[in-house]
This record gives structure tokens, C-alpha cells and sequence, in this order.
């Protein structure tokens, strides 16, 4: 058998015949030519049935030429590397490719599911809802299975995707969505301007319709004026064409989202698919229109195609979807499509037009005012039943034998960008055309996505809206007349859309008929929207493309009302799919996400420290020991620590550089706590409030000078007391002289802790005097350690001696390991966090799990520290009622009284330990054992704490059945009067 | 994604911006002689409207200024964008 | 131990080892800048005697346009980043003298000055590619009419926040805050498959 049996002697100008390509369609072997769409390549190898429906499985062929294919939906490669829910039309053939077409199982011609379509009746509209209810327990062992593998859109792959994906970002002055001839006028009169253009198209070759068909412009031939221009245009280099690019979505201010399908001779590495983001100033929407179906009984059957669709791929692939051909519709362009098919090699067997008057062409066996009734065929469309387009009964129906039958139902703007950037929409009753009416942004549709059909009108559209574009964007050099063409016909279709009984489908990818929108009327919906979500209509891949406007129509009728009344639903991003790895790109493996890494990083990678995200940073949780679970290796951190020295690394806390003569005074109005009265060389801890009372940061203050102060902040919070201060400072009090420097990159700093680290600092640090007397608790130096400029500071965090010293970051490794080696003979340990929260829970110090957003100093225990300015940020509103009521949550300490109980994470606090309903008195916000005390401890925040010193409450977790009791305590679990600070 | 004309930095992304609410509550200049009622108005009862409204956002990522905003909340125009301080 | 501090200095990209992976030639090349001092002035644009005292120690006026960046002997650059914030980057062998005259003019009188040297890392992009691959990841419109050579602006690129110094048509320098670097050199090596990047010699 001929290998392309459908293929024409000659033509195609998409097509490269020197070229044979082989593919492989469900298992089949077939062969194509370079420059075909998979769908062209199946139907020269006479292939029709490429897919089964979403409900029913009927079998499908090809309806369309471009992406508002509803049928053709196809998975390309196999098993890892499947890619589903293309559609034929979009899919470039190249050499190898193996494809399946979708919904079908074992495969599109034999396929079990379509025992439903047998059953039609038992599926209508909004049978998702009605069906499947009950038995409920039916769920899980039939219908689930069945409904998995009957419904969705083809198979997911079962490997990651390795291809590449990639974005970009740029700014145009102009951007043009879409090709045909208003797009490529609209861009060249733009670009002849001086503006910035993209011009962006979803097919393989600039062109639109002219691809379809011939026209001519400017006295030849339309195509290669289109060619000429886009030479043009290429030259310039303000001007970027994009090919295969899809402009998917319209967003605010007018930035844009246009995906690039690589090509199938794209080198190796070309992204599979490119996002662009274009922020442009203007748009022109020059996305054409797509064409409407026509209501009949099995509309759906393969063979049963979009009139230009099937004159296209004779005209571009050089293809016949069939040898004998009904050509029917409501307007002019039947007969032009059925001289093309004529011309390819296709004999014509009537063209029918629903219009009385039509029908006058000599050349053509025309039927005036004669409808399709009826497809004849099941696998394939054998024939059809023609009638009069009013319908009535009294005449008989002619059938005519064909295998192809070219519908044209009239054009649908394509409005989606339009509408996408909100702007309204207009209803043209006697045009049967819902059209673009005010824009939403800074756009212009011009062509037939603005409703003008006629060549000549989509050019002059497009010069326009190209010269006003790079007008409004500062480009006004003139670009000379618009190109013209002799095609004025207005292309006008009375609105004609449905005849006869029997399924007429509405919506071919969901298979919803005329009847289930009947139905919907009928149980009482009226709006469009939930029409749609009821039965399904406009919700496939294609988003209603070819369904929506019959749709629209039909609910109208039903319900009486006019179609301007009954209004569309709601166009949403994306106009067409956009792979979700596109999405991803730049945001899987590796840096997907910013991973913050302080100085010493490397050290404890190599020591093979477990690490803990905080934020975007990583953190040492702890270092594995040898012989060690975590737990034992955590607690010997701490024992050690707290028995001889340790090292923590703190190079991720915020710090912040105050200058300025009021620098003073605004620390002492972002505090709660006065800062100004620091001496010099002297820091302080510091609360620092929400303007509503809540504790919202801490850390420490330390006065460098008069009027310079370093602070330090905590990890989380770091960016946000940045954003708060400035925010104090340029908004609230202008007058104050205060420079606030973020400086957390510049500084590395890691703490020494325990009894032994003043030996240690002694030893590194030989210029500093360490001891008690000369560099007492809260005082700050700069003195040379381990050889390297640094800030000492004498604080404590963990409860015992401790030291945090600061080095510029480049010196952090140097530092840290140095330190390291230092230590040596001082038995130092380097600890984690995890080490440092039990220490933290011992000593009741409080980070973000008690200073939740919620709770005030006071809650806290922190009360004290407040001075009483009402000035200073949130002062004032500790005085509001809500914040000084009995009975608020307050911090305490919770010693589990069996020594040998361990705490689970996410319990809360309960009076009695019975875990039967019951409001908890509140919740654990840190619990850790504590190696040094021997037993369970935790931090809770409960109703009335302090006063529950004492008691005996019940940490408990009801949802595991755990519950244990323990008394109420101070939070400073350890050496409470601070003596360890002093050793 | 809103374009904001940040003064000093030309046209920046949203996303370089932290919102930061309405532009047009003052902060009480003596915090403690204000009732409970003007202070709980100033922290918590602020105006929500459709339609224009001045706000601050904050562009952390660029000249990191305050900017007070005229957006209109339901279409997103912006009118005007200048440095809350000059 | 040394006694020098300069041998202990190290850079956050250390660990990638870049040394040994650099070579070949790609629509884009990525290195690791020369370290440089930083620090952060801060002062009225609009105040006479702080443009002044800058002026006095730098021996030139104070940038204004937003984004400028003035060369200073050669070597150094004074970037306008802020209404009152600007950027001094000097070589490292500079040791400090350009922000100790800073300072020293400053002294007593409005502004500040806080040394960031360690904030940054330096990462070169450059090539045919260069605007290309960082438009994978910042908002910014990268045409040299709009961003030309000579300009610096503060933006978000990828998973950080960056100053990006054009200093030619298909040169940028990027100064990424320390600690996101390797992460952000990460991205940037992944994101420059596209252009076939390849680490500078």
C-alpha cells in the first residue's frame, strides 16, 4: 500500500518533501514529511480515528488545524518519558516520534470504554453528581478504579522530566499576539515607527489564515507578502519574532505570558519550552478567530471537520482528510474551501448552505438552504443527511455518500486576551458575534479577533492598531500607507447553529450535547458559570474554544432570554495549556531556592553535621558522634558544653548599624526598654514591640560610640525590623538623623560557651584582658582573636560564661577552625541548634515559639523590662484593656514529674490528664530532656500561669493518647540566679 | 504582576515591593495621652475600599524608600507613586 | 597561625573550586570577581557640607543620577543606590585609605559610613549571551538603552538580591550579599545551560 495515501501529488507549502519522516502512531508505523503537524501526518497515512472521548469514548479524528483542537489529543513518547494531553495539531513531526492517541484503553480502535457510549443515556449532564454517591463504601473498591482509569487525560510520566525548560524576561514597546496578516501589519507598521517589537505566533510559520488559504495582498500572493514583511522585520533589531509562541496570558500592566514550543529541528539544549514574560507598553491583539462547529447528529465522528481546517491541510500539507467531500455552512467560505479541496485532487459531493439565497456557484454541486441533519458512519463518517436548514419535517432528507464532511459554522473572535485584561465584551446580535468592546489596558484588537474578516479590513485593522501602538509608546515616525488586498468580501454568516435530534455534540473534548445544556436549563441553572462547572461544557484542554459560543446560544434559547443577557463566562490564563515544568524552570534542583550558608559552612559539612533549615539558611542541628543516636549525641553537646566549652556558630543572626545624632533616641522609641542610658562599650538586651503591644523581636544592643550602635536581631525577623525601622524613619518621624545599615553579611559570629571559654578567649585573644573585673557581663571590646579584627561581646544565651565574637565574614572559616584548633587542649565542642535550644529551654530564654504574634511582655514574663513611655512603638497599647485581663496565657515551666516520661511534639496543657473533651489551658511551645536536670522539661504558654506555680497540670496530646503530668515552675529551669554567668 | 513607578528606580516588579497598608494613618504625636477608642481607630479600624485608595509599599529590593502609592484597588491603576519622605 | 589576616580571607565560592573547572568557551562566562572593600555611605544628597566632605576625600562629585556609577581614580566606584544611600567599592589593595578619607571628612558632620566589605561576593557574567541569562531571573529591562553601560541597580535576579554593575554592552558585575552566593552561583550555572555557560579562566 502507498505509504501517504491520502498525501497529494504536489503542494504544501508547510511540507518538505525531500524529507520523509517515520513515526509511530499506536504502534503503527507511518510515514509524514518534515514541516508536518502530527495531525497532517496521520491523516495523509489515512489514519481517522486518533482518540477516544472524555465520557462517552467515542472514537474521535482530527476537528482542527491549531490549538483549538478539542479532539486530537494525543501522548507523545512512551512510558518515562510520555508527554500527554498535546493535541495533534500542535505536535511537529519529526523522525522517530511515537505517539498514542489518549482516553482510550487497550487503544483508540478498540477500545472497552465505549460500552458507554452504548449506554449514552446513563451519562448526562452533571453526572459526576448524581452517579457514584452511594454505597459509600462502593468508593474504594469500584468506582474509584474505574472512574481512574476511564476519566482524566491520558497517562502521566512515569520519570522526572529532563528536559530543558527556561524563561525570560524582557520589556517591549509593542507586543503583537499573532501571526496572520493583521498581526504581521500591526508589527511592521509598529517597528517601521522606530517602536520596540515582539510579534509572537503560535505556528511554525508566520501567516494565520493565509496558511489555510490562499489571498493575495498588494497585487500577489498573500503568503509571500507575509514573507517579505517578516524579512523585513527580522532585520530590524528592535523587533523580536517569536515562532511557535503562544501568547497564553494577559496580566496586569500589561505584562504577558508567551510560550515557545522548541522546534522540531531544534538544536540539542533548545528548552522544550521557553516562557517569555513581556511587560509591554502596548498590545496589539491580533489572535484571529476560531471556527464554529455546526449542531447535528454525530457532528462528532471522525471525518466530520472545520471547513478551513480541512482546505488548510490540503493548502498547507499537501493532505486530503478525505477523496470525497460534503462541504456545509452558513456563509461564503464553503465554496472557497471546496474549490481548494476540488483543486487538491477531492471531488466534491454537494455543498450545502444554510442560507436560502446561497448556493449560486455554476462550478459547485450546491444545495441552497440545505443543512447537514445527520453523519452517517460510526468508526468514520460514511455519508450525511441533508435537509432543509428550517428543519421542517415535511421534506425528506437527502443522504449523500462522502468521507469527509468540511463544516463551517461561522467565526468566533478569538477575545480571550481582551477579556483576560478585563476589558468588556459586546454582543452583536445580528452577527452572531461576541466582540471586543472597551479594553482593559493598554491594547488594541484589530482583525478577526476584533470581528473583521475580510482581508483587506484585517490589514488596514492591523496597520492601525500597529501605528497607534508605537504611537501611544513615543514612536510616531510615519510607516507609509497600510498594504492592501482585494478581498473585501465582508464574510458575513447569518447565525445559524443546530438542526435535527439525536447527539449533537457542543462540546467535543467533554462530550457535552445540546441536550445537557437542555437538561441544565431544564433542572433550573441560568447562569453561565454554572452551567459550566454543571456539565462540564468549555472546561477541556481547549477551554471551549469551538464549544463556547454554541453553548452560550443554546442555554439562551432554552431559557429564553437573549444572549447579550445571558453573557459569557469568565476568560482566565492560560489561553492554552503551558507545561507545568515551564513553570518550573529555574526553580528545581539546584539553587531552586535560595539556600543561605554562613562562613563556617564548609567546616561543618565536612565534619558531617546534620543540618536544620531556618529560613532560607542551614544551620547545624547537630554533629553525629560515633556509637551515638541523635538524642545522645545532642546531649552530649550539651553536657559537655555546660561542663567545659563549646562553640555555636551564630553567624545567622540580623545585624544592624545605627549612626546618627538621634540614633540614640530612636533606639529608645523602638525598644521597650530604654537604650539611650548604654555607656560606651556597654550593650543591653532589647525587646522590641508590634505597635499593638505583641513582642515582635529581641536581641542586643551594644554602643559603639555616642552615636553609633550595633544591634543584632533574631534570625527570622531580620529583614522585617529593616523594613520597620525604615518605615519608623521615613514615614512616621522624618526629623530624626538616623542611618540604620543592614550589616548581617558583613559580620560572621560564633559564641563560646561554658565555664571554660574565658581560658580559651584568653588564649586567642592575648591582648585582651578577660577577666570578670576588666571585661565584665554585657561589655563589648574590639580586639584582635586568633589574629583577625573582631568584635567580643560578653553575653549569654545558654546560661553559662560566654563570649560571641564577630569577624568580617571573609575571616569566618578562619575563626571558626582556628578556634577549633585552639580548643584543642581545652576539650572545646562545637554544638548545634539543637543543643542550643535545650540550653535555651533550661535557662526559659524565649524565641519566635513564645513571642508568637500573640502574647506581650508581660505574658512573657518580660514585663519588667518595659519602661514607661508611651512613645516608644507599642508601649501604649499594653495599657488597652484586652492586654491586661485576668486570665491571659502566660510563660511558664513544665518539670514532668516521672523522670523518665518523654514529651511528643504538638501537645497541649490540660487540667486533668483524662484526655476527654475539655478547653486546654493552653499549649507547649518547646520541650526538650534535659541532660543536665535529668527528666522531661517544657515551655508552655497557659491560662493564668504564674499563678499555677506549683501546681500539677497535664501536658497531653489526644490525638496520640498521650498524657503526663507535671508541676508548674518558673521557665529558668537552670541556675535561675545567673551565677554560671560569672564562674 | 503590578509595575510600580518606584521615583528613584524607574519601573520595578511588584515583587521587589513589601505592601505596607494604608498611607493615611497618622500615628498619634502623643501616643499616651490618646484614649483607648483613637488608639485602637489608629492600630486596627482602617478603611478597606474599592476603588482608589493611597497606600505605602516599601522597595525592599531596590532604593529601599517608602513610596506612598495611588492605586485603585479594583482595576489595579496606579496613578502616582512618590517617596513618602523627599 | 599567621600573623597576616589577608591569608585567612576566604571566599563564600571556595568550596565550589571553581579553579579547576574553568575553561571552554559559551555564549556566557561566569567567575568570581576579585574581592573588593565596600562600604555603605549614607547622607542629605541635598546638603551642602556632606557634598562636600565628600567631595574633599574622593576628589570628585557626588554621583546624582540614580544608578550612577562614578569612577574614582581609576579603580574605585561611588554607585547612587538610594536618595541618601550610596555604594564605595574600592580594591582590596586599596587597604582602606578611600573610606578612612571618607571618614575622617565626615567626621562631625551629617551621614555615615559602614564598612560592608565582607557582604558580597563578585560574580562576572559576561559574553553575547550575558543580558540574556540574566534576564532568565530579574525584572529589570536589561536593554543598554535602558540599563547602559556605566549604570548599577539594586534588584532581585534569581533567588537573591543583587547590585548589578553593567560595565560594558555584554559585561555585567554582580555583587551577591555573602551568604546567598554559592546558592545564587548555583542557579546561575543551571539557568546558563541554555547559553552553554562555561566557568572564566
Amino acid at each position: 500500500m502507498k505509504r501517504q495515501p491520502f498525501r497529494t501529488a504536489e503542494g504544501g507549502h508547510l511540507i518538505d518533501r525531500s524529507e520523509p519522516l517515520r513515526f509511530d502512531f499506536d504502534g503503527h508505523r507511518h510515514e509524514g514529511y518534515r514541516g508536518d503537524s502530527l495531525a497532517s501526518g496521520l491523516l495523509a497515512a489515512g489514519v481517522r480515528i486518533v482518540a477516544r472521548s472524555f465520557k462517552y469514548h467515542r472514537p474521535r479524528g482530527v476537528w482542527g488545524f491549531g490549538p483549538e483542537e478539542p479532539n486530537a489529543m494525543v501522548a507523545t513518547g512512551v512510558r518515562e518519558e510520555v508527554r500527554p494531553n498535546l493535541k495533534a495539531t500542535e505536535v511537529p513531526l519529526s523522525d522517530g516520534l511515537k505517539a498514542s492517541g489518549q482516553n482510550a484503553w487497550p487503544s483508540v480502535s478498540w477500545d472497552l470504554g465505549s460500552a458507554f457510549g452504548l449506554a449514552g443515556d446513563i451519562l448526562p449532564a452533571g453526572f459526576y453528581y448524581k452517579t457514584f454517591m452511594w454505597p459509600a463504601r462502593w468508593w474504594h473498591g469500584l468506582y474509584e478504579p474505574v472512574l481512574r482509569r476511564m476519566a482524566g487525560f491520558g497517562p502521566a510520566p512515569a520519570a522526572p522530566d529532563d528536559a530543558f525548560y527556561a524563561k525570560r524576561r524582557i520589556y517591549a514597546d509593542v507586543l503583537v499576539a499573532g501571526g496572520g496578516p493583521a498581526g504581521v501589519a500591526a508589527a511592521l507598521a509598529a517597528a517601521r515607527a522606530g517602536a520596540r517589537v515582539v510579534l509572537a505566533d503560535e505556528n511554525i510559520r508566520f501567516g494565520g489564515d493565509l496558511l489555510r488559504a490562499p489571498g493575495e495582498i498588494e497585487e500577489g500572493d498573500g503568503l509571500a507578502w507575509i514573507d517579505t514583511a517578516i524579512g523585513e522585520l527580522a532585520a530590524m533589531p528592535h523587533v523580536r519574532l517569536l515562532p511557535r509562541a503562544t501568547v497564553t496570558g494577559y496580566y496586569d500592566h500589561n505584562l504577558l505570558l508567551v510560550a515557545e514550543r522548541a522546534g522540531e529541528e531544534a538544536p540539542p539544549g533548545t528548552p522544550q519550552t521557553r516562557l517569555w514574560f513581556v511587560r509591554a507598553r502596548e498590545v496589539a491583539i491580533a489572535a484571529g478567530a476560531h471556527e464554529r462547529p455546526l449542531l447535528f447528529a454525530g457532528n462528532d465522528r471522525p471525518g466530520v471537520m472545520s471547513a478551513s481546517a480541512a482546505g488548510g491541510y490540503a493548502h498547507a500539507y499537501g493532505v486530503l482528510a478525505g477523496r470525497r467531500a460534503v462541504v456545509a455552512g452558513n456563509n461564503d467560505s464553503i465554496y472557497a474551501v471546496a474549490r481548494l479541496l476540488r483543486s487538491a485532487g477531492a471531488s466534491i459531493a454537494a455543498v450545502a448552505d444554510t442560507r436560502p439565497g446561497g448556493g449560486e456557484a455554476p462550478d459547485l454541486p450546491c444545495r441552497a438552504d440545505r443543512a447537514v441533519e445527520r453523519a452517517l458512519g460510526s468508526r468514520r463518517v460514511r455519508g450525511v443527511l441533508l435537509r432543509r436548514a428550517d428543519g421542517r419535517t415535511s421534506d425528506r432528507s437527502e443522504r449523500v455518500a462522502c468521507d469527509l464532511v468540511a463544516v463551517a459554522g461561522g467565526w468566533s473572535p478569538a477575545v480571550h486576551l481582551h477579556a483576560q485584561a478585563r476589558g468588556s465584551l459586546r454582543y452583536d446580535e445580528e452577527r452572531g458575534l461576541i466582540l471586543p468592546d472597551r479594553p482593559g489596558g493598554a491594547n488594541r484588537s484589530a482583525g478577526a479577533a476584533a470581528g473583521r474578516f475580510d482581508l483587506d479590513g484585517c490589514l488596514a485593522e492591523g496597520w492601525a492598531a500597529g501605528t497607534a501602538a508605537a504611537a501611544s509608546s513615543g514612536h510616531e515616525r510615519a510607516a507609509g500607507p497600510p498594504p492592501r488586498s482585494p478581498d473585501r468580501s465582508a464574510g458575513e454568516a447569518p447565525v445559524f447553529w443546530q438542526i435535527g435530534a439525536g447527539k449533537r455534540f457542543v462540546d467535543l473534548q467533554y462530550d457535552v450535547t445540546a441536550a445537557d445544556v437542555e437538561l441544565a436549563a431544564r433542572e433550573g441553572y441560568r447562569s453561565v458559570e454554572h452551567v459550566k462547572r454543571y456539565t462540564a461544557l468549555g472546561m477541556g484542554t481547549d477551554q471551549g474554544k469551538t464549544s463556547g459560543m454554541a453553548g452560550l446560544v443554546l442555554l439562551s434559547e432554552a431559557l429564553g432570554r437573549p444572549v447579550a443577557r445571558t453573557g459569557t463566562t469568565t476568560f482566565r490564563p492560560p489561553y492554552t495549556p503551558v507545561p507545568m515544568a515551564a513553570m518550573a524552570a529555574g526553580l528545581l534542583g539546584e539553587g531552586r531556592d535560595a539556600l543561605r550558608r554562613t562562613a563556617a559552612d564548609d567546616w561543618h559539612e565536612a565534619r558531617g553535621a546534620v543540618f536544620t533549615a531556618a529560613g532560607h539558611w542551614r544551620r547545624p542541628g547537630y554533629y553525629p558522634r560515633e556509637g551515638m543516636n541523635e538524642d545522645e549525641a545532642i546531649e552530649a553537646e550539651v553536657r559537655e558544653t555546660r561542663a567545659g566549652v563549646g562553640i555555636v556558630d551564630v553567624g545567622t543572626l540580623g545585624k544592624v548599624d545605627i549612626q546618627g545624632t538621634d540614633a540614640a533616641a530612636f533606639l529608645d522609641l523602638i525598644y521597650a526598654n530604654r537604650i539611650s542610658s548604654l555607656r560606651i562599650g556597654r550593650g543591653r538586651y532589647g525587646l522590641m514591640l508590634r505597635e499593638d503591644g505583641r513582642v515582635f523581636d529581641d536581641g542586643v544592643v551594644m554602643r559603639l560610640g555616642e552615636n553609633h550602635f550595633y544591634l543584632t536581631t533574631t534570625t527570622a525577623q531580620h529583614h522585617a525590623v529593616l523594613q520597620h525601622m525604615e518605615f519608623l524613619l521615613q514615614t512616621v518621624w522624618p526629623e530624626l538623623e538616623v542611618y540604620a545599615t543592614d550589616v548581617s553579611e558583613h559580620w560572621f559570629a560564633a559564641a563560646l560557651a561554658g565555664p571554660g571559654s574565658r581560658l580559651l578567649l584568653g588564649d586567642v585573644a592575648p591582648e585582651l584582658e578577660v577577666s570578670d573585673e576588666a571585661f565584665p557581663m554585657m561589655a563589648v571590646r574590639a580586639a584582635a582573636v586568633a589574629d583577625l579584627p573582631a568584635l567580643v561581646f560578653r553575653m549569654s544565651y545558654s546560661g553559662e560564661l560566654s563570649y560571641e565574637i564577630a569577624v568580617p565574614a571573609d575571616y569566618g572559616l578562619a575563626l571558626w577552625t582556628r578556634l577549633l584548633t585552639a580548643g584543642r587542649e581545652h576539650g572545646l565542642t562545637p554544638y548545634g541548634i539543637e543543643a542550643m535550644g535545650v540550653m535555651r529551654i533550661e535557662k526559659g530564654h524565649v524565641t519566635h515559639a513564645e513571642a508568637d504574634g500573640r502574647t506581650t511582655p508581660d505574658d512573657l514574663g518580660l514585663g519588667r523590662m518595659v519602661r514607661a513611655d508611651a512613645r516608644s512603638i507599642g508601649v501604649r497599647s499594653l495599657d488597652l484593656p484586652a492586654l491586661r485581663q485576668k486570665g491571659r496565657q502566660q510563660l511558664v515551666g513544665l518539670s514532668v514529674i516521672d523522670p523518665e516520661t518523654r514529651i511528643p511534639p504538638g501537645c497541649q496543657v490540660a487540667e486533668s490528664g483524662d484526655l476527654q473533651p475539655a478547653p486546654p489551658l493552653g499549649h507547649v511551645t518547646a520541650f526538650c530532656y534535659s541532660p543536665t536536670l535529668g527528666r522531661a522539661l517544657a515551655l508552655a504558654l497557659i491560662e493564668n500561669g504564674r499563678a499555677r506555680t506549683g501546681q500539677t497540670v497535664h501536658i497531653a496530646s489526644p490525638v496520640i493518647g498521650f498524657s503526663a503530668a507535671a508541676e508548674v515552675v518558673s521557665p529558668v529551669f537552670y541556675d535561675p540566679e545567673g551565677k554560671r554567668l560569672h564562674v | 504582576m503590578l509595575l510600580i513607578p518606584c521615583p528613584f528606580c524607574g519601573d520595578r516588579d511588584e515583587t521587589e515591593f513589601a505592601y505596607g497598608g494604608d498611607a493615611g494613618i497618622e500615628r498619634p504625636a502623643d501616643p499616651g495621652t490618646a484614649t483607648d477608642e483613637a488608639w485602637t481607630d489608629y492600630l486596627c479600624f482602617h478603611d478597606n475600599p474599592k476603588g482608589p485608595h493611597r497606600e505605602l509599599w516599601f522597595h525592599r529590593d531596590g532604593c529601599r524608600r517608602w513610596l506612598t502609592v495611588e492605586r485603585d484597588t479594583y482595576t489595579h491603576e496606579l496613578r502616582t507613586a512618590r517617596l513618602s519622605r523627599p | 597561625m599567621s600573623d597576616d589576616p589577608a591569608e585567612a580571607r576566604r571566599s563564600a565560592l571556595a568550596g565550589l573550586d571553581l579553579g579547576s573547572r574553568a575553561g571552554g568557551a559559551g555564549g556566557v562566562l561566569l567567575g568570581e570577581g576579585p574581592a573588593r572593600e565596600g562600604f555603605v555611605l549614607r547622607g542629605p544628597a541635598g546638603d551642602a557640607a556632606f557634598a562636600r566632605a565628600v567631595g574633599a576625600a574622593l576628589g570628585a562629585g557626588l554621583p546624582l543620577e540614580p544608578g550612577e556609577a562614578l569612577e574614582i581614580g581609576g579603580n574605585a566606584l561611588l554607585i547612587r543606590l538610594g536618595p541618601d544611600e550610596w555604594r564605595l567599592i574600592a580594591p582590596l589593595s586599596d587597604d582602606g585609605r578611600l573610606a578612612a578619607r571618607l571618614a575622617s571628612e565626615l567626621a562631625g558632620g551629617r551621614g555615615a559610613l559602614v564598612n560592608v566589605s565582607s557582604a558580597s561576593t563578585v560574580i562576572s557574567v559576561a559574553g553575547e549571551h550575558a543580558a540574556d541569562l540574566l534576564a532568565t531571573g530579574a525584572g529589570i529591562d536589561l536593554d543598554p538603552a535602558a540599563f547602559p553601560p556605566g549604570r548599577a541597580v539594586r534588584t532581585r535576579i534569581g533567588n537573591a538580591q543583587a547590585l548589578i554593575h553593567r560595565r560594558a554592552e555584554d559585561a555585567f558585575e554582580l555583587h551577591v550579599p555573602r551568604s546567598y552566593a554559592r546558592s545564587f552561583w548555583e542557579w546561575l550555572e543551571e539557568r546558563g545551560r541554555e547559553f552553554d555557560a562555561a566557568v572564566a579562566l
